[in-house]
């Protein structure tokens, strides 16, 4: 195997990962929801991407319209969840993730059904050599997760993210203060499942073959383990959790590919993560970057106040 | 045509599965105040416990059905002891002890794939089929409701009669209670932790016996198990037993239903789905508080 | 004229009826104190007045508004604040964002102000920061602007609770203990600053144990025993009134009373 378009494929999916991470962020780093059933919407963008690259709609407007279905799909599960309590909401999307995978299952018309649909590349045009297409797959995610980084600081350093924190630590004093916490949790579902969305559309673009067999819950706790060895609550904890995590579970598939190990380095890999989570919440629940105070401008004023030490 | 008697055996069945399995469940979550979402995990943990010790030269399925109810109690006490209670006492948030069970199932779910791998397996053993009338019943599904059963009705007199017991309730089903004197709270905690998971494990090596098993077996049947524990309530045994009675003729109609109207039985699942999210909606204290 | 009227609230958990037809009034530009024993209902009173109780019977005006059955966010648009009796802070935020939160009319709060009104949320953020530490300079909080609330003591969280209510420009305040948990003198110096604010047109409806601070702050008294409202009256009227004692006998341990 060319280690290059090895190392490129790695790349692809740390973004993809990336992505997946930073919109867990939104949700539970910053406004404290526990959105178990990331996987749903994950799986909602790549279906959706697949379904309408099949009808020939050009890659870049698949990729919007898979941000689309899955923001609507997050602020539908909003309805029902926002009102609940932290458990239930936990509860619910996760079992929403598993339903969402039966009925891709069960409906052999939509998208293939068990069989899984191929999708075609949005290079195919271009003629490229596979590792120019890496290539090209690299810059597209990348310049997504740039983006996506970019978007995420300015909307989290405002006004507007002081209340989704405030809601994160204490929802019924927000509201006290004016603020109907309803809206904003159902605003950082949306844009969570939009991000996840997008990255579902990355990555049947770039795998070009998806079935629901690649949407097991798996994928959610993969997400979880990013951010909270990354760090809850900070935009660089989250890209560098994933990038760690998918480090590790890129290489291990390597490793099951390449070597004959007396152990499926697969299952040894799941059981460091599960311990490592497990270890961090105990010890280090802030991960390996701790969350940032906020900066909106207001905090130069304490230092040009007169009193002020 | 619809055999509306076997449909009733199979409901009794599948609630039977569901109120094993939910017990330990509804209980903890009560005492605990957080869904453990390992519990999957334990009952799959109970499956191939039974796979073990029939394995065994001399190995009946008693043995099993004991064997796997004290590995899975042990495992869940000491991950409560090693896990949850030091989350509990650092005031660790809700979503962190979710998370943490989430994690721990991943730690038991792979590995038992790896020593035991991930295809599907059996249990070796045959058991007769009984047919009265048209209904069909086998030796294992009258031994399966039957340990229900018994198991309702030991925990009744252990619910109402000992003073443990009555604890267990009180803190269970009333949130607002914090403690009851005169009681060890954590020595009671420890208790349901570890029978609970032995109840579910017991679901575990029922449900291998009458199916297969595979590392995902617990995982599997999460979602139901969610579905009559918070539709019975939480920490109310008494709610589960009806709820898991609902459910369970809920899916068996269900799929008779589905597949009469064109859809596929892969539905089943969604049928609990939807009596989740309704009772959620429409009474999320469930039926009985 | 009154500015809030609550009328006939009852309200009962489970089997337990906490408050029973409660009624009282409080006049505009008054310091009003709500006193009574223990259990008697004032916190929940004061909850349901908020709408984070729902009452089972009766209604809550206040400016002529019926703010009974509204959301507390709703409450706090018509222009009432709320001080909780244990802090309710969040405590990974600073103390600055914390009064920041509760500011009035942000326009970058909302999702598209936050990101396409950018210059005007940041010359508002500097004017609400200034207005802030106004509010910190009065509670002495100052120097800890920048801390997250949850290094805070126990007194200064009561303060930065206290400062958020104050942040809203309300026409009315409900304060929850005011003074309990911060030292005596800074207690007195508190309710100083509440007379000051109360001659500017503010109202308060405040739940106070330490009696003392009512003689000298209070312009009328509501006393509460078991869910109903029993006794009104200036201070003097009331601490004067036999019932008062009656009510209070065994709960010495709770009141610190003058002198």
């Amino acid at each position: 195997m060319d280690l290059t378009v090895y190392l490129l494929d790695t790349l692809v999916f740390m973004g993809i990962f990336a992505l997946l991470a930073m919109s867990l962020n939104v949700e539970y780093g910053f406004t404290g929801l526990g959105n178990f059933g990331k996987v749903a919407f994950f799986m909602a963008g790549a279906y959706t991407y697949a379904i309408t690259a099949a009808l020939g709609w050009p890659f870049y407007l698949c990729l919007v319209f898979a941000a689309l279905v899955a923001g609507a799909l997050g602020a539908l599960i909003s309805l029902p969840a926002l009102r609940l309590r932290e458990d239930y909401l936990a509860i619910v999307t996760l079992t929403f993730g598993e339903i969402l995978r039966i009925i891709i299952k069960a409906e052999q018309g939509l998208a293939g059904g068990v069989w899984g649909i191929t999708i075609p590349s949005a290079f195919a045009g271009l003629d490229l050599t596979p590792r120019m297409t890496a290539w090209a797959n690299v810059v597209l995610v990348w310049v997504i997760v740039v983006g996506v980084f970019v978007f995420l600081q300015l909307l989290i350093n405002t006004p507007y993210g002081r209340v989704l924190r405030g809601i994160r630590e204490d929802d019924v004093a927000v509201q006290v203060l004016g603020k109907s916490f309803v809206l904003y949790k159902a605003q950082a579902l949306m844009v969570g499942s939009a991000i996840a969305g997008v990255a579902g559309g990355l990555f049947a673009q770039y795998l070009r073959f998806i079935d629901p067999y690649m949407f097991l819950p798996l994928v959610t706790f993969l997400v979880w383990v990013m951010l909270i060895l990354g760090g809850p609550a900070n935009h660089w904890g989250a890209l560098i959790g994933a990038v760690i995590v998918e480090f590790f579970n890129r290489g291990s598939r390597f490793l099951k590919d390449y070597l004959v190990l007396p152990f499926d380095p697969n299952n040894v890999q799941f059981i460091i993560f599960g311990l490592l989570i497990i270890l961090l919440l105990l010890y280090r629940p802030y991960g390996l970057f701790r969350e940032k105070p906020l900066r909106t401008g207001a905090e130069a004023e304490v230092l040009k106040w007169p009193s002020s030490p | 045509m619809i055999d509306t008697g076997q449909i009733l055996v199979n409901s009794l069945v599948t609630s039977s599965l569901y109120l094993l399995a939910g017990t330990g469940l509804t209980l903890t979550f009560g005492l605990s105040r957080f869904p453990n979402f390992a519990y999957a995990e334990l009952i799959t943990v109970g499956a191939f416990c039974g796979l073990l010790f029939l394995a065994q030269p001399g190995g009946v399925f008693v043995l099993a059905l004991v064997g796997a109810f004290l590995v899975a109690g042990l495992v869940s006490a000491s991950s409560y002891s090693l896990v949850f209670q030091p989350l509990a006492e650092r005031k660790t948030s809700l979503i962190h002890l979710m998370v943490a069970s989430i994690a721990l199932g991943y730690v038991l779910r792979h590995t038992i794939g790896e020593i035991w791998g991930w295809s599907a397996q059996a249990y070796q053993l045959m058991w007769t089929v009984y047919t009265i009338g048209t209904v069909r019943i086998s030796s294992l599904w009258i031994i399966m409701i039957a340990t229900a059963v018994l198991t309702a009705v030991v925990l009744h007199f252990f619910l109402t009669r000992t003073r443990t017991g009555k604890a267990i309730r009180a803190v269970a089903s009333n949130p607002e209670l914090a403690s009851v004197t005169g009681i060890n709270k954590q020595k009671v905690i420890l208790l349901t932790w570890f029978f609970g998971a032995g109840l579910a494990a017991v679901a575990g090596v029922f449900r291998a016996a009458d199916t297969r098993l595979f590392p995902m077996l617990g995982w599997d049947i999460l979602l139901p198990i969610f579905a009559v524990t918070i539709l019975g309530g939480i920490g109310s045994f008494y709610g589960l037993i009806i709820a898991a009675l609902l459910l369970g003729l809920a899916e068996n109609f269900g799929v008779v239903l589905l597949s009469s109207i064109g859809l596929s039985t892969e539905y089943r699942m969604a049928i609990a789905f939807l009596i989740l999210i309704t009772v959620l909606i429409v009474r999320p204290k469930g039926l009985a508080r | 004229m009154a500015i809030l009227a609550v009328e006939g609230i009852s309200k009962s958990f489970g089997g337990l009826q906490v408050l029973q037809s409660a009624s009282l009034e409080v006049a505009e530009g008054t310091i009003t104190g709500l006193v009574g024993p223990n259990g008697s209902g004032k916190t929940t009173l004061l909850n349901t007045i908020y709408g984070l109780i729902k009452p089972d019977e009766g209604t809550v005006i206040f400016r002529g508004q019926k703010i009974s059955g509204l959301a507390p966010y709703r409450i706090y648009d018509a222009g009432l604040a709320f001080s909780f009796q244990l802090p309710r802070l969040f405590f990974q935020l600073t103390v600055l964002d914390n009064l920041l939160l509760a500011a009035r009319n942000q326009v970058g709060t909302s999702f598209s102000g936050a990101l396409f009104r950018r210059r005007r949320w940041r010359r508002q953020e500097a004017e609400l920061a200034r207005k802030a530490l106004q509010i910190l300079e009065l509670l002495g909080l100052v120097p800890l602007a920048l801390h997250a609330t949850g290094e805070l003591s126990g007194g200064q969280r009561k303060l930065v609770e206290i400062g958020r209510a104050l942040m809203s420009d309300p026409v009315m305040i409900l304060l929850d203990e005011p003074a309990a948990g911060v030292n005596p003198v800074l207690g007195r110096k508190i309710y100083q600053k509440l007379r000051a604010l109360r001659d500017q047109g503010l109202t308060f409806l405040i739940i106070e144990h330490k009696l003392e601070m009512l003689l000298d702050f209070a312009d009328r008294i509501y006393m509460m025993d078991a869910g109903q409202v029993v006794l009104s009256g200036t201070p003097k009227e009331v601490i004067e009134n036999p019932v008062f004692y009656a009510t209070y006998v065994g709960e010495t341990k709770n009141v610190t009373f003058p002198g």
